[in-house]
């Protein structure tokens, strides 16, 4: 086991240098002049000049990601030129809100989502098995800023069930960064209830499709797994119906819901910028898309190297998780 | 004698008693406001700042040197943290009074030392609004010559240096000096950066409580501002960066918030003022709107070109139909700055005359194909260069629309190879003088900006332009300024189209807010009172 994950978290370097090469070039070669824009359409050829120095684009391409590279070495990733400050402490302060944004959209996804396939794969073609596909459609189709908006309108200001945005009235101490772990571990529970309301609304947006997904494929792999012959075996030795299929069955088709919660981690955290703009969540999407607009070079790589390695990780999770799941790869 | 000293006692009580009052800052309850914009707080260094988001932040943690005269309507710069001043040596040397007893928000006086401290700052770091004394003034130029004496030389004559002034804001020298990290400036480190990029070291309205550079900033009435407090005064204020329009219009409605920026859409707008509880304020602001074209290069470097595609322009569909409203532009001035010339008059669509220039140009329309620059996402830039396109198709000019990154249409305006031929331009006044849309767009020093993609030349103007500055008379120096707007104007380097409506919607129990036309000072929340009856 420890071999395998060995394995794995090398094969981590190789993809995230290649990613730093690609994402390095890609935010230098943008058309447009960022020392310009930040400073503003007055600036001198020599405000230019210094700020240039100052950033290392005096220097040829090879030379400026070989200085980068060494300053990554040291948790140096240049200075932001929209923030005007180091984009590690960028990433810091924003980081913490995105990351348990999604980690609580995923765990609505699959908490709801997996019992929702399963039930359908129980019953298919009746009207549970309808319902779960008139709720999966919308929630894979509907764009996520306008399911936001709408449930900001009813839930948030007609009833007045949740605050329409931000990410708390009154912020927990800080230990993590994380809301949620933060109010619990210093005991904080006005600070937990409060982060809660606001972290409703946007999870649930940001779940919506992932949960239909989920779903969808849970009900197709658990369709398969039920009508296997080990399932009509266990079925004939008398395991009633529930354990049948949550001990045995979920198991065997667990392994593809895995794999979508591993690809859609990272994903979720790129594509998160619209539930954070719709409800002014201060997190690292909606920073990095306001980067690329500002062509803030530093800070773009910066934030594609944190979502890529997140991407990565949660894949090297997941590949062991198979490992639990399923005891022939784990063997294997 | 005993009268002699009742009266100073009397004198003495009330003097405390102000004192006092004002010490303890706003009387009454708490009062909290929420205002909704939809840019990012990017900064809170006032040797930083730019954009409008930022501005608000410090203006209202700062005070500058001198303050628009918001309270009379007027742009104008007034006396603030400067109480008084001269000017000397045929307007090349300003000697300031710094006022006595503002304090920062540490307890600290703020003295001639602090004002030099701040100027040298911003001219050391070369960000933020820094280039507004190039070439007039260095950071030795500027010393304290009393402890609330500070005396400015410049290298010449620059008749809207007292404008710029708005933009020095003071920071606590001590302050800054204690927090300083290792840099590159010397003795003064790295001059507060690192420091002032998270804390505030001024002496404005209110205090820093919270920022998490994102989404929220959060403020607190400083209780020592020098100029005291009032009832119904706002005590705290939360600073939400929200994107969504449609977020912005629910947190407005539903009472989450006070106030919301002016970048909405004019349907947004239409449909608050149809809301009551909210009130939207219209006024012309003092931004103007043209489409600039490139003299340089031909066939637009023929004036009788550049004619014929401003005859062309359908300006009155322009205003009522895109704008919704906006006032029809006279010249490159907008209409509510002083020292507008009223002799210019707006341009007028006149087909039949468009093809006259054509033709005694010897061009014919069909050999004449145009690029329209407008930056990406500008709705607004969009809409007129459908319009124009239309407009230049019916006299046989084609029109292609190229919408361009911000970034790019920056760059590429840089230089003269690669300077757009037509472009779409918003351009709000950059200081409060008209030197900003005359000097600023059409001196030959400023070419490489998309300020002046026209690249225009004109000797008799340039000749104006320089005389306005060096001029000391007010009344002869905005004589030279509009004497500039009517050369310019004959020359047709822009398409002049509309100076739009300055709105801003926020509830009808908010009052005091006035806009002048400066970026920023509108959204001072010093100035604003609460009245919920």
């Amino acid at each position: 086991m420890r071999e395998f994950l060995l394995r794995r978290l090398l094969q981590v370097v190789p993809t995230v240098l290649g990613l730093l090469v690609l994402i390095f070039v890609v935010s230098r070669v943008m058309p447009g002049d960022p020392v310009r824009l930040a400073l503003g359409p007055e600036a001198t050829r020599q405000q230019i000049a210094a700020y240039e120095e100052k950033l290392g684009l005096d220097r040829p391409l090879p030379s400026q990601f070989g200085h980068y590279v060494a300053g990554l070495l040291r948790g140096d990733l240049g200075e932001s030129i929209r923030t005007y400050r180091d984009v590690r402490l960028d990433i810091r302060d924003f980081l913490p809100a995105t990351v348990e944004l999604v980690t609580v959209a995923l765990v609505i996804a699959v908490c709801l989502g997996v019992p929702f396939g399963i039930v359908a794969a129980m019953y298919p073609n009746t009207w549970i098995d309808n319902l779960s596909r008139l709720v999966a459609v919308p929630g894979v189709a509907l764009p996520r800023f306008w399911v936001g908006i709408l449930l900001q309108v009813g839930l948030a200001y007609q009833l007045g069930l949740f605050p329409i945005v931000g990410r708390a009235v009154r912020a927990p101490q800080t230990i993590t960064g994380l809301y949620l772990l933060d109010a619990t571990l210093t005991g904080d529970g006005g600070a937990l209830l409060d982060a809660v309301r606001h972290l409703a609304l946007p999870a649930l947006t940001l779940a919506l499709p992932t949960l239909a997904q989920v779903a969808r494929l849970t009900r197709a792999a658990m369709i398969d797994v039920l009508k296997r012959p080990f399932m009509l075996v266990h079925a004939a030795y008398g395991v009633p119906p529930r354990r049948l299929v949550w001990r045995y069955g979920l198991r065997n088709g667990l392994t593809s819901v895995l794999t979508l919660v591993g690809m859609t981690y990272g994903a979720l955290i790129e594509n998160a910028f619209l539930v954070e703009v719709v409800f002014s969540w201060p997190g690292l999407s909606a920073y990095g898309a306001a980067a690329v607009l500002a062509k803030d070079f530093n800070a773009v790589v910066g934030v594609t190297l944190v979502v890529g390695l997140s991407f990565v990780l949660a894949n090297v999770l997941v590949d062991l998780l198979y490992g639990y799941v399923d005891p022939r790869i784990r063997h294997n | 004698m005993n009268t002699r000293l009742a009266r100073v006692l009397v004198a003495s009580l009330v003097l405390l008693w102000t004192g006092l009052a004002s010490a303890q800052g706003p009387p009454g309850k708490d009062i909290h406001f929420t205002y909704i914009e939809g840019q990012v707080v990017t900064t809170i260094d006032p040797a930083k700042h730019t954009d409008e988001s930022s501005h608000h932040a410090i203006i209202n943690m700062y005070d500058p040197l001198l303050y628009p005269k918001v309270a009379e309507g007027s742009m104008e710069p007034g006396p603030h943290v400067a109480e008084s001043w001269r000017v000397t040596d045929g307007a090349k040397t300003y000697t300031f009074q710094i006022r006595k007893g503002i304090r920062f928000h540490d307890g600290k006086e703020l003295t001639a030392d602090d004002v030099v401290f701040s100027f040298r700052r911003m001219v050391a770091l070369k960000k933020g609004f820094s280039w507004l004394w190039n070439d007039v003034l260095t950071a030795e130029q500027v010393r304290a010559v009393g402890p609330q004496t500070v005396v400015f030389t410049l290298n010449q004559p620059y008749a809207p240096f007292l404008s710029t002034l708005t933009q020095l804001f003071i920071v606590n020298r001590d302050q800054v000096l204690a927090n300083k990290k290792p840099g590159t400036y010397g003795d003064a480190g790295d001059y507060g950066e690192a420091y002032l990029g998270d804390n505030v070291a001024g002496s404005g309205p209110y205090t820093k409580e919270s920022w998490d550079r994102q989404t929220t900033l959060a403020m607190k009435a400083f209780p020592g501002y020098w100029r005291g407090w009032k009832p119904n005064q706002i005590t705290r204020v939360t600073y939400r960066t929200v994107q969504e329009e449609a977020t912005m219009r629910t947190l407005l409605l539903g009472g989450q918030a006070d106030m919301i920026d002016q970048w909405r859409t004019p349907a947004t707008f239409e449909q608050l003022k149809k809301t009551p509880g909210i009130v939207v304020d219209e006024t012309p602001s003092a931004q103007l709107y043209h489409i600039e074209l490139n003299t340089q290069r031909a066939p637009l470097s023929d004036i009788r070109v550049r004619k014929a595609l401003a005859f062309a322009f359908d300006y009155k569909t322009a205003i009522d139909q895109i704008f919704k409203g906006a006032v029809p532009a006279k010249g490159p001035l907008p209409n509510r700055v002083y020292g507008h010339s009223e002799k210019v008059q707006a341009y007028a669509q006149n087909v039949e005359q468009a093809k006259k220039e054509l033709a005694d140009a010897g061009i014919k329309p069909a050999q004449l194909t145009f690029d329209y620059w407008f930056p990406t996402g500008n709705e607004i830039g969009r809409q007129i260069g459908l319009l124009f396109q239309a407009n230049l198709a019916a006299i046989g000019i084609k029109l292609n629309l190229k919408e361009t990154p911000w970034a790019q249409m920056v760059q590429a305006s840089a230089n003269a190879e690669t300077n757009p031929d037509v472009a779409s331009i918003f351009d709000t006044l950059k200081y409060p003088h008209p030197d900003s849309h005359t000097y600023g767009m059409y001196h030959p020093s400023a070419w490489g900006s998309y300020r002046t993609i026209s690249r225009y030349k004109n000797d008799e103007v340039t000749k104006v332009l320089e005389q306005a500055r060096a001029t000391v008379d007010r009344d002869a120096q905005l004589g030279l300024y509009k004497r500039s707007q009517e050369l310019v104007v004959q020359d047709y380097p822009s398409i002049y189209v509309a100076n739009p409506l300055h709105r801003i919607a926020f509830r009808d129990y908010v009052k005091g807010y006035r806009y002048v036309g400066l970026l920023g000072y509108d959204v001072a929340f010093y100035d604003f009172t609460i009245d919920k009856k």
